[in-house]
């Protein structure tokens, strides 16, 4: 588990599950206890549906997290501590995601709220220009990663805007760790050339 | 760390999914479906009370329904996204009632903190119960209402500290952790166990601090300055 991302399970009170690492979890769903799992489910809900959305499930990322969960419950089995579960669990997220793609054959992953940035509506007195500029280096940002090849943009979701180590993004992406550093450099290397020419067009 | 890869880590603030649904039922019901689809009250609770403030900066440049700046922090939406004020009927939170203090305790799983500070609450209110009579929302009332403390069983979990904030909305510390300061006005909603979002009232539009603490989420609300607020957050036993 890494520093600030709780695995603790918030607020259900003075319950025996309050105390439970998602190991002893684990533990108990195979031992045949489904309310261990509703646990870990809620446990792992938001991250899930995060990882989903932003790598580009869109408005089916409830239903690639639903996939998900009753996927991971089935294959339970074969999860090894070696990751954590939660890492195991993104994994399986992620490749559901793909799926969706494929099935779809959607070309675009980042149907984002910011996907369809706009330029800014000029606002009151108070708006700062300096805002005004943030909310345009925001959207060109995101246009930005939406021209990335898939697979590079996977590695900046997970590195970036997931904030996951390169041991985790290896997990979650199935990717050799130097697989994850090559591939997250030359995805960087891209994004600045895409920024560069998005100047270099409106200059 | 280059102003790149800076500015893709910032971005996750402003990508952040405004609500997180609740999948546990589904996926019960999927993997057990001959059985009887029952709720489990208190894994929902860990998930799914959350309170959403709209906050309403006047004059904000609009953004085209895009780069929202959302902003998710212990069970709180804070969208500072230019909003239409709440329409509708003000509803209160879901049944909501008076209760005396040691009543409230014996009808919410959490102990009931109160701050020293304002010492004992005017009023209290407890708030959506769930089937086995335990609510999730308790309310601590002073000066005839006009100050509000406000405590929620459960938190969404808390990854993301890096945030865009804008002038009204500021990152604070109440005991060492996160906390966050609205300064300016806002409307308040409230999100119900079934991710409803309810108006919760317009009583007060005066600024709010927002902290968690022992995995309970606390909000603050009324005419107190932010270091009044933070005063009376730190006085709570």
């Amino acid at each position: 588990m890494e520093p600030g991302r709780p695995g603790r399970c918030h607020g259900s009170g003075p319950t025996a599950e309050a105390a439970l690492d998602d190991d002893d979890l684990v533990t108990r769903v195979r031992a045949g206890d489904r309310e261990a799992y509703d646990a870990l489910v809620a446990r792992h809900t938001a991250s899930a549906y995060r990882t989903a959305v932003l790598l580009g499930a869109g408005p089916d990322a409830e239903d690639v997290v639903q996939e998900a969960f009753v996927k991971a419950y089935r294959k339970l089995s074969r999860y090894r501590a070696e990751a954590s579960f939660r890492s195991w669990l993104l994994a399986i997220v992620a490749n559901e995601t793909r799926n969706l793609h494929r099935t779809r054959s959607r070309r675009d992953g980042l149907t984002l709220r910011a996907a369809a940035a706009e330029p800014v509506v000029a606002g009151g007195a108070d708006d700062g220009l300096d805002a005004v500029l943030a909310a345009e280096r925001r959207a060109a940002l995101v246009g930005a990663l939406r021209l990335l090849p898939a697979r590079d943009r996977e590695a900046i979701v997970c590195r970036y805007l997931l904030d996951l180590g390169e041991d985790e993004t290896a997990t979650v992406l199935g990717l050799p760790r130097g697989t994850v550093k090559s591939r997250t450099h030359r995805a960087l290397a891209k994004l600045r050339a895409l920024l560069d020419r998005e100047v270099a067009h409106r200059g | 760390m280059d102003d790149l890869e800076r500015e893709l880590r910032d971005l996750t603030g402003w990508l952040e999914p405004a609500r997180t649904p609740d999948v546990t039922a589904r996926v019960r019901a999927r993997l057990d479906a001959p059985a009887p689809r029952r709720r489990r009250r208190y894994v929902l609770a860990t998930v799914l009370a959350a309170l959403l403030v709209v906050a309403l900066p006047p004059g904000r440049a609009a953004l085209a329904d895009a780069v929202t700046g959302l902003l998710r922090f212990s069970g709180v939406v804070i969208d500072s996204a230019p909003a239409p004020p709440p329409t509708g009927t003000p509803s209160p939170l879901p049944a909501q009632r008076h209760v005396a203090l040691a009543q409230a305790q014996r009808q919410v799983r959490f102990p009931i903190r109160v701050p020293s500070r304002l010492g004992a609450p005017e009023r209290v209110l407890v708030a959506d119960p769930d089937g086995a009579g335990g609510h999730r929302v308790v309310s601590l009332l002073y000066r005839g209402g006009t100050v509000r403390l406000d405590a929620f069983d459960g938190s969404l979990d808390i990854v993301f500290h890096k945030r865009s904030l804008g002038a009204d909305v500021t990152l604070t510390q109440v005991g060492g952790e996160f906390a966050i300061w609205v300064g300016g006005p806002h409307a308040l909603a409230y999100v119900d166990r079934s991710g409803t979002e309810r108006v919760a009232t317009a009583r007060l539009s005066a600024a709010t601090l927002i902290w968690e603490q022992g995995g309970l989420s606390y909000r603050l609300e009324g005419d107190l300055t932010r270091e009044q607020a933070l005063d009376v957050a730190a006085s709570l036993r």
